[in-house]
């Protein structure tokens, strides 16, 4: 027997495809993949969310509290006595309002904000007691909170987050490489969908704001201050930023009530000061 | 926005390096090789030639190689939908060669090495969260035997 020395063959075990043309066709096919699950499970959620209970949505509240615990420190008694009064008005403005209580809570901020959280708990920056605040602002800010319990934008973050969570976690395990990765992306997706939900929020609060009043002097007024306040500290939004922030931009928003506050005729009248006795220094 | 931006660092370093590293290794494989060509290793268990030998010696080769986090992130995105993992079999020759080179390396002496056996276990990471293990390394061990023929006439 002959024994010829001989080199492996680079042609026959090496692959000839180009690392990047793989990367390239796995990422493209995986992103068609993103794409179609995230509009299904966006259908879905949307298809389920008006079809679920408010005591579900109570319990669901509930189950959340258990491990963080919803305290209300009572810093301003007597601002959030008149700002629960007013909270209390406006639902009774609102035919379909939740069969649970809103509850408002005012808290030591040093930047003018509210959130809604699940289960009717309203949180409020103290920064709105201000001197030379009004009344519209704040209504405003109380009545766009209750727009996202009127949408239940709460129960529709919670069904993307859970969705893409559970869909990641089933495909490619929990601390994956991919799982991160799936979660970046669709985080900066569920923003443009937050952006979205900030403009029905807003529109809600408008119309809630007009039967208030009974007319829309003021709406924007809080929008209008941050926009210029942000102008001043020269932070105009890059448009990376505006693509990935969960707000749409002030000048946005001013301009879509605005549109909508022509649609309908509304008027603008005075606005109204809050009592000094409300302020906060 | 950040996060996404450190990733996608993370992504070009990998592959960067990783090419680099996959390149010179090759280049490192292909040398040693040529070097090593009048060796022959055969996988048949008996010797194919009429003569006595006159020493043996069982010589192994082990190495362990990694994937870059490039390869790594194709590689579970691949694994979604099937098919070859083309970046895997990179990963996989190199270490087939390289532990028969090493293999090789440790007879200078032999004429022939027979009976070559190849081994293969993946080296994994457990996630902190997770109980399953993920493969991002995997070692070769080469092992046969090493025989010296007795000189004619001697």
């Amino acid at each position: 027997m002959r024994i010829i020395p001989k080199n492996p063959d680079d042609t026959v075990n090496i692959p000839k495809h180009h690392p990047l043309l793989e990367f390239l066709k796995v990422f493209l096919g995986f992103t068609i993949f993103l794409v179609i699950a995230y509009f299904v499970l966006g259908f879905v959620v949307n298809f389920v969310t008006p079809h679920i209970s408010h005591d579900t949505e109570q319990k669901i509240a509930k189950t959340i509290y258990r491990t963080h615990k919803y305290e209300c420190p009572n810093v301003y008694p007597e601002q959030q006595q008149w700002l629960q009064e007013q909270l209390n008005k406006l639902v009774s403005f609102w035919s379909d309002a939740p069969s649970f209580p809103l509850t408002v809570c005012i808290r030591k901020m040093s930047t003018r904000n509210a959130f809604a959280g699940p289960g009717g708990f309203i949180t409020f920056s103290s920064e709105f007691f201000k001197p030379g605040a009004s009344e519209n602002e704040i209504i405003m800010v109380l009545s766009h909170e209750m727009g996202h319990y009127a949408h239940r934008h709460h129960l529709k973050s919670l069904g993307h987050t859970l969705g893409f969570l559970l869909l990641s976690v089933t495909l490619f395990d929990m601390d994956s490489e991919v799982t991160q990765l799936v979660s970046k992306f669709t985080h900066v997706g569920s923003r443009q969908y937050s952006q979205a939900e900030e403009k029905e929020a807003d529109l809600f609060g408008l119309n809630l704001f007009v039967q208030y009043f009974g007319h829309a002097g003021g709406a924007t007024d809080f929008f209008l201050q941050e926009q210029k306040l942000k102008e001043k500290e020269n932070r105009n939004p890059s448009l990376i930023h505006q693509f990935t922030s969960t707000h749409p931009t002030y000048k946005k928003r001013v301009q879509a009530m605005d549109h909508w506050i022509h649609k309908h005729g509304y008027e603008k009248k005075r606005i109204t000061y809050l009592p000094e006795n409300l302020f906060i220094d | 926005m950040y996060q996404l931006l450190y990733i996608l660092l993370l992504f070009v370093v990998g592959y960067t390096i990783g090419t680099i590293t996959e390149k010179r290794h090759y280049a490192n494989i292909r040398k040693r090789e040529q070097a090593t060509i009048k060796l022959p290793v055969l996988t048949t268990k008996q010797i194919p030639l009429f003569k006595s030998v006159e020493q043996s010696q069982l010589v192994t080769g082990n190495v362990a190689v990694s994937m870059d986090y490039f390869k790594r992130i194709v590689m579970a995105l691949k694994s979604f939908f099937g098919g070859r993992l083309v970046l895997y079999e990179t990963l996989v020759d190199r270490g087939r060669r390289e532990a028969i080179l090493r293999m090789k390396e440790q007879a200078p002496w032999a004429d022939m090495i027979v009976n070559l056996r190849l081994e293969t276990s993946a080296i994994g990471g457990q996630g902190a969260r997770s109980k399953k293990s993920k493969v991002r390394s995997i070692e070769m061990f080469a092992y046969g035997t090493a025989i010296k023929f007795q000189k004619e006439g001697s």
